[in-house]
């Protein structure tokens, strides 16, 4: 194929569905479709963007494979089951990511860096276990299509734990005290919604030097654009 | 007389969105052509809002300018870095302050200072303007891609052009209907990803090699930015031929603007493409 096909941003939505989720997974499910309505009103940044949803717990299921939500009539309902193993979410990413990015890729795709939206509720019942799938998942050496990942934290996620998860401090959110849990989801989707509508490129914090003197031999060409 | 108006399609069809108003001051275009012949130098430039900021109100982030110079030509196409709100700005800003360097700089250029200039040129408009004097805040609100040619004539009908950039906005030698890029494309050394974001003034990178180029009779000088480019590719499918084609000898300038306004694909970006022809002497 001589021209490419466009550009991609595969998006996953890795949920916890453990059973202290259940007073607020009927609110997830709202933003999940308050999402897909957003995105089926844009269809120009719908075009952009590939979405997943995932939903551990002792295991992982894959509710919806990577797709293309302008053909989806409906989105997959999340539900709970039991623990909250960190590592069963990430080991599926370790396998699907590049796998995913291979079949957008064969399809004429040119992809930006995957991102990975997780959410929990609780502190991760496989201590030791998920820190090494953890690590490479994001290593960029071992994993070049490693995903910049926004952990946000309700209920009783520690901090250290989303600070861990997030790839940038930046990228970790973690409910007040005191916030209802409910109002934390709808916000998470409310910034879910803007991050995939929006994903336009960063400014880049490459090893080039801000200018930040102003040289000799400068003149301003125009006062007032 | 009957035209079919309708933009080239290039792939498949995309989503179909009408063009809101920009919500921003001051007035910005649409769509911008411009084009002159100048002693041995045919140029043709025109600048296109994509179909996304189309779709959501936002102004061309794209920009160009044109000018003469003792007998060369200064070409120079930006990109407003689309999460910098102002970046419209930035790019114009950027473009306007290269041709002012280029006007008055002596020979050789100091590629460097030029761009040092250019990416102040944010950094002051910020303070000036906007009141904002934290350089960081400029790059947030106005940062810009720049490429630049410096072209100067080589013998009739033929020139050597001087080119520089920062960011992804690119270039190519187009040859007998083939597009040779003239800067390797750091989006595809064979990597699995898009890079993570794009250089934009006023970053410069610490050294700074302009590329040189020769253009014989029938060679063609190309700037564009991504919204082109990307789409473009090796230049061997549908938009790298119509094009080629189309810009053998220079187009109208309407021409050049209705190309530009290509639809398919998920291709939404604004797109700018300006070209230089160098021309052979009238016989006497």
């Amino acid at each position: 194929m001589a021209e490419t096909a466009g550009r991609v941003l595969p998006v996953y939505l890795v949920a916890d569905e453990s059973v202290s989720m259940t007073p607020v997974v009927g609110e997830l499910n709202a933003g999940l479709q308050s999402l897909h309505d957003a995105l089926l009103r844009e269809p120009l940044a719908a075009a952009k963007v590939r979405f997943s949803i995932i939903g551990f717990s002792d295991d992982v299921i894959v509710h919806s494979a990577l797709s293309d939500l302008r053909n989806e009539t409906a989105l997959p309902q999340l539900s709970v089951r039991a623990g909250t193993a960190y590592g069963v979410a990430f080991s599926l990413l370790v396998d699907r990511i590049p796998a995913d990015v291979r079949a957008l890729k064969r399809e004429g795709f040119a992809v930006h860096r995957p991102a990975v939206f997780f959410l929990s509720d609780g502190q991760p019942t496989d201590p030791g276990q998920w820190e090494p799938v953890y690590a490479e998942l994001t290593d960029r050496e071992r994993t070049p299509t490693a995903p910049n990942i926004i952990a946000c934290g309700i209920g009783e996620a520690r901090a250290e734990t989303i600070l861990h998860v997030a790839t940038r401090p930046e990228f970790a959110f973690v409910a007040t005290p005191g916030v209802e849990v409910g109002f934390a989801i709808a916000e998470f989707c409310t910034a879910l919604t803007r991050s995939v509508i929006r994903s336009g490129q960063a400014v880049g914090g490459d090893t080039a030097e801000l200018v930040v003197e102003r040289p000799d031999s400068f003149r301003m060409a125009v006062d007032v654009v | 007389m009957s035209f079919d108006w309708a933009p080239p399609l290039i792939g498949v069809p995309g989503p179909q969105t009408p063009a809101r108003a920009p919500q921003t001051q001051p007035y910005r275009p649409d769509t911008v052509a411009d084009g002159w012949a100048a002693a041995g130098f045919e140029v043709r430039a025109a600048s296109v809002r994509g179909p996304g900021h189309r779709a959501s109100g936002v102004p061309r982030q794209d920009d160009f300018a044109l000018a003469t110079a003792a007998g060369s030509v200064i070409a120079v196409v930006a990109d407003g870095v689309s999460n910098a709100p102002l970046s419209h700005l930035g790019a114009t800003m950027v473009c306007r302050t290269v041709v002012d360097y280029l006007q008055r700089a002596a020979d050789p250029v100091d590629w460097h200072d030029l761009l040092r200039c250019a990416g102040w040129a944010l950094v002051e408009y910020a303070g000036r303007q906007l009141g904002e004097t934290d350089p960081q805040r400029a790059e947030t609100l106005l940062a810009s891609t720049v490429v630049v040619a410096l072209v100067r004539p080589d013998g009739p009908g033929r020139a050597v052009a001087h080119l520089v950039r920062v960011g992804d906005s690119t270039a190519w030698r187009l040859r007998d209907g083939g597009w040779e890029p003239l800067f390797t494309d750091p989006a595809d050394p064979g990597g699995e990803l898009l890079p993570d974001g794009v250089a934009a003034l006023p970053r410069v990178p610490a050294e700074v090699d302009p590329v040189a180029v020769t253009l014989a009779a029938d060679d063609v000088l190309v700037l564009a930015t991504d919204g082109f480019a990307e789409p473009l590719g090796p230049g061997t499918g549908d938009l790298g031929r119509l094009f080629g084609d189309a810009l053998t000898t220079p187009p109208a300038m309407t021409r050049l603007a209705w190309m530009l306004d290509f639809t398919g694909g998920s291709w939404d970006d604004d797109r700018t493409v300006l070209a230089v022809w160098p021309v052979p002497p009238e016989p006497s």
